[in-house]
């Protein structure tokens, strides 16, 4: 479905991505593994539009993504819900959300609104709330709701368990999982290793701007590289 | 000696004469040469500027007042109380130095735009309480400030004080340059371009900020201690907003960040108007409106990025 | 003091402030969301001025229609210098953003000053008549006009900016631009609608404030620079801060001016320093807000 062909991109004069191959089918959650300034937020930024594809192309189902705007990118169903959560502090959960589903009309807003209230209540219970007075786990929740509003076929995730407790990494995994039953496809970037190839069906590893693995998740937990430089300890 | 070192030599040489010639160029026109002198006296001041915002990354919108400082302390002190004209400069440039001080400590805890609309509340109302004073002759202005004297050598012609300005001007112009080469320039330079590096590398922030401000106030204030003695006449009215935006726009125009710049800005400021011609002064002014919104998106550089390039282009 | 006339400096006061108050309103309007401090502002709204007075003296055109043109045409201007001037500069320093706005604020100067000469000209109040007698305050009725004005422009922003998804979208953006960018938010017409609301808002300001002064270059200077401390008081963060800063520096300033003649110029200025070094966030400013 998402076809990240030979991808160059990167911030002025420096070329973060280089020659980048990725691929994402109908209802995978395909994790992306590296280490810090190995391009894996790049790619996401690129694959969003907010940083130019200078060679190569990135497709979804039949359309080519190369030079659309961030807004164009998620009217053709991607989502992205990017690394630190970029809350609207001073906004209410509620705008928050409507926010992210800018491109929709009203009717459909608010369909979708429902939706969200209903597969997280927290945000139900705290809509008049303003975005900065939520904990870090309802923020998260937030983020992850921002990106499912717009009801796209596929999301990117950038970190979502960062910083978190480890009870509300759980459940921030749980949601996840629960997100490919209801067939939303993801593309999972985390520096948890082990949990998201616990969760993934693929997975690629980034150094340097490049692929330099790729494989079935179970492949990539039996890989002698990938255990010791990712999955050394419990992280 | 390379070719191109010779050729650079040769232009460096032609440029000294052709600015020593002027005075005698234009001898039937000597307006043309008070021209000039105002176009140097608005270079230094807007030197001061380009220290403090090209080097130093600080906005300042009161720029004026301290010509206006330096102008009405020496002004004042020749007139009322007839101090030597040489210390009554030197008080000029040390009042407007210790003003500077004063509008430097907004800059310790104020960037970017509150910066500048603090520094256009300070500058703004220096022009005001000059307005008020009686001893700076209030709203009519300061008349009849005697003419600069150097010893037992005035100098009444035009021609005269050009060569004098051409003295202090490069002077200024090589003390600025020193300072920037130094070790307090560079950390001026680092200040601009990360507070937070630079205090890491062990700078001192705020000392180096309010020695800019002060350095800037200085020259500005020279600036305006000469003004004052060249035209004879300083009304309050001159050194309002409207004045330092044109200073700033001398800057930004010139070369924000680049040595000659001041001299090309105030060159172009000054003269444009002169070439247009009296009866469409005003066209001038949408001139320098579109030279700066054309500077800032074009030619961050200003005209000394032109002048750079025609010089890789003859290959100097 | 009596207290009619502290009564009739407060109420007169106020009318001043709301002058500031609709300047300013427009300025931290656009500050706000595009991050950029519009020094031509001011300028913008003398321009169209110039026009509309041309439109109203030679062209006859009824004055209601010279209103809405005059706000069409500061919507055009808006439009013009967002999509070809800050578009592509957006990401350079405060410094440039500033000196760009001050470069056009010139261009608008000069123009004016070319094209129709720099004599004051006597500018016909919208409405004209005896002034209003309420209790001991005399008001007259263009200054009462303008305190409408600035309310209802005050509400209609208001509403905007909290009823509307383009409003939600433009608080989104000042708060957290890249966030806004990732959701989808399509910024680039969010800017152009900010600049064409703010340039709008220019228009109608200096068409309605130019009656009690006159009609020359320069008109707008002096209230740009009182509209920026109008904001600086009111926090710098909001529209609401704006306005009442508006209003509170239009009636101290007369109350000063009436009791201490000689300061009433520097008074604000020197105030204004004195509130950004103690209380930067300024009256209704947040404390965590975006470093400018």
């Amino acid at each position: 479905m998402l076809r990240v062909d030979q991808v160059v991109s990167g911030y002025g004069p420096i070329d973060v991505l280089n020659h980048v191959t990725i691929n994402l089918e109908k209802g995978e959650i395909v994790a992306v593994l590296g280490a810090n300034g190995a391009g894996k937020t790049t790619l996401l930024r690129t694959i969003t539009g907010l940083i130019r594809v200078r060679k190569g192309s990135v497709t979804f189902g039949d359309k080519v993504l190369n030079g659309l705007s961030p807004a164009e990118v998620v009217r053709c169903g991607i989502s992205h819900v990017p690394e630190g959560r970029h809350i609207f502090p001073d906004l209410t959960v509620e705008e928050n959300l409507l926010l992210a589903a800018y491109i929709m009309p009203r009717s459909q807003q608010k369909s979708r609104l429902d939706a969200m209230y209903a597969m997280f209540s927290i945000l139900a219970e705290r809509r008049r709330q303003a975005g900065g007075t939520l904990s870090g786990g309802e923020q998260q929740m937030l983020a992850l709701a921002r990106g499912l509003m717009p009801n796209p076929r596929l999301m990117l995730l950038d970190e979502p368990s960062l910083g978190l407790a480890p009870k509300i990494m759980g459940t921030v995994f749980d949601t996840l999982a629960h997100l490919r039953e209801s067939g939303v496809s993801i593309l999972l970037v985390e520096q948890n290793a082990k949990r998201s190839l616990e969760l993934a069906d693929r997975a690629y590893v980034l150094v340097t701007g490049q692929v330099a693995l790729e494989g079935t998740a179970h492949e990539l937990s039996g890989n002698e590289m990938v255990k010791q430089l990712y999955l050394g300890g419990t992280r | 000696m390379t070719p191109s070192g010779t050729r650079r030599l040769a232009v460096n040489a032609a440029l000294i004469v052709l600015v020593l010639m002027v005075p005698l160029v234009f001898h039937s026109r000597s307006s043309i040469v008070g021209y000039l002198n105002i176009a140097m006296l608005y270079a230094i001041a807007t030197q001061g500027l380009n220290l403090l915002m090209g080097f130093g990354g600080l906005v300042s919108l009161g720029h004026a007042a301290f010509m206006a400082i330096g102008g009405y302390t020496a002004a004042v002190l020749v007139m009322t109380y007839h101090v030597n004209m040489f210390l009554a400069i030197v008080a000029g440039v040390a009042g407007a130095g210790l003003f500077g001080l004063v509008i430097g400590f907004p800059s310790l805890r104020l960037s970017g735009f509150y910066l500048a609309v603090a520094t256009m509340a300070l500058g703004s109302s220096v022009a005001d309480v000059i307005k008020r004073l009686a001893i700076t002759g209030g709203d009519y202005g300061l008349i009849n400030i005697p003419v600069l004297r150097l010893g037992g050598w005035e100098l009444t012609s035009e021609a005269s004080k050009y060569y004098f300005f051409v003295v202090i001007l490069v002077a200024v112009f090589l003390v600025v340059r020193n300072f920037l080469n130094s070790r307090s320039g560079r950390a001026v330079r680092a200040v601009r371009d990360s507070e937070m590096t630079a205090s890491a590398m062990g700078v001192n922030v705020a000392a180096y900020k309010l020695i800019t401000f002060i350095f800037a106030a200085c020259i500005a204030g020279l600036s305006g201690a000469l003004y004052a003695f060249t035209i004879s006449y300083l009304h309050p009215m001159n050194f309002g907003l409207a004045f330092s935006i044109n200073l700033l726009s001398m800057s930004i125009i010139g070369g924000l960040g680049t040595i000659i710049g001041p001299i090309l800005g105030a060159l172009f400021w000054v003269m444009l108007p002169l070439v247009i011609g009296g009866r469409m002064e005003f066209l001038s002014t949408v001139i320098f409106g579109l030279s700066i919104i054309g500077s800032v998106m074009f030619l961050p550089k200003g005209l000394s990025e032109l002048v750079t390039r025609i010089q890789t282009r003859l290959k100097l | 003091m009596s207290i009619d006339i502290f009564l009739n400096l407060t109420v007169r006061g106020l009318t001043t402030g709301a002058i500031y108050a609709l300047v300013g309103m427009g300025i931290v309007l656009i500050l706000q969301t595009t991050n950029v401090m519009n020094f031509a502002q001011g300028d913008t709204g003398m321009f169209i001025t110039y026009l509309a007075f041309f439109m109203i003296t030679t062209a006859k055109v009824p004055y209601s229609l010279v209103l809405i043109l005059a706000i069409a045409a500061g919507a055009v201007v808006g439009l013009l210098i967002e999509r070809f001037m800050m578009r592509s500069v957006r990401s350079r320093s405060h410094l440039s953003l500033i000196m760009l706005t001050l470069g056009l604020s010139l261009l608008f100067q000069g123009l004016a000053a070319f094209l129709f000469n720099t004599e004051p000209r006597l500018f016909p109040p919208l409405v004209s008549g005896d002034p209003i007698k309420i209790g001991p305050v005399v008001l007259g009725r263009q200054d009462i006009v303008v305190l409408l004005a600035a309310i209802v422009t005050f509400g209609i922003l208001y509403l905007f900016l909290y009823r509307t998804k383009q409003g939600a979208a433009a608080r989104s953006i000042s708060q957290d631009e890249y966030a806004a960018r990732v959701l989808g938010i399509p910024t680039p017409s969010i800017y152009m609608l900010i600049w064409a609301i703010g340039s709008a808002l220019a228009g109608l300001a200096a068409l309605l404030i130019v009656p009690r002064f006159s009609l020359e270059p320069s008109f707008m200077g002096l209230i740009q620079v009182k509209a920026f401390t109008a904001i600086v008081l009111g926090g710098m963060g909001s529209v609401f801060g704006a306005a009442v800063g508006g209003l509170i520096i239009g009636v101290v300033e007369n109350l000063v001016a009436y009791q201490f003649p000689a300061i009433k110029d520097s008074f604000m200025l020197i105030v204004i320093v004195i509130v950004l070094l103690v209380m930067p966030q300024g009256l209704f400013g947040k404390r965590q807000q975006r470093r400018f």
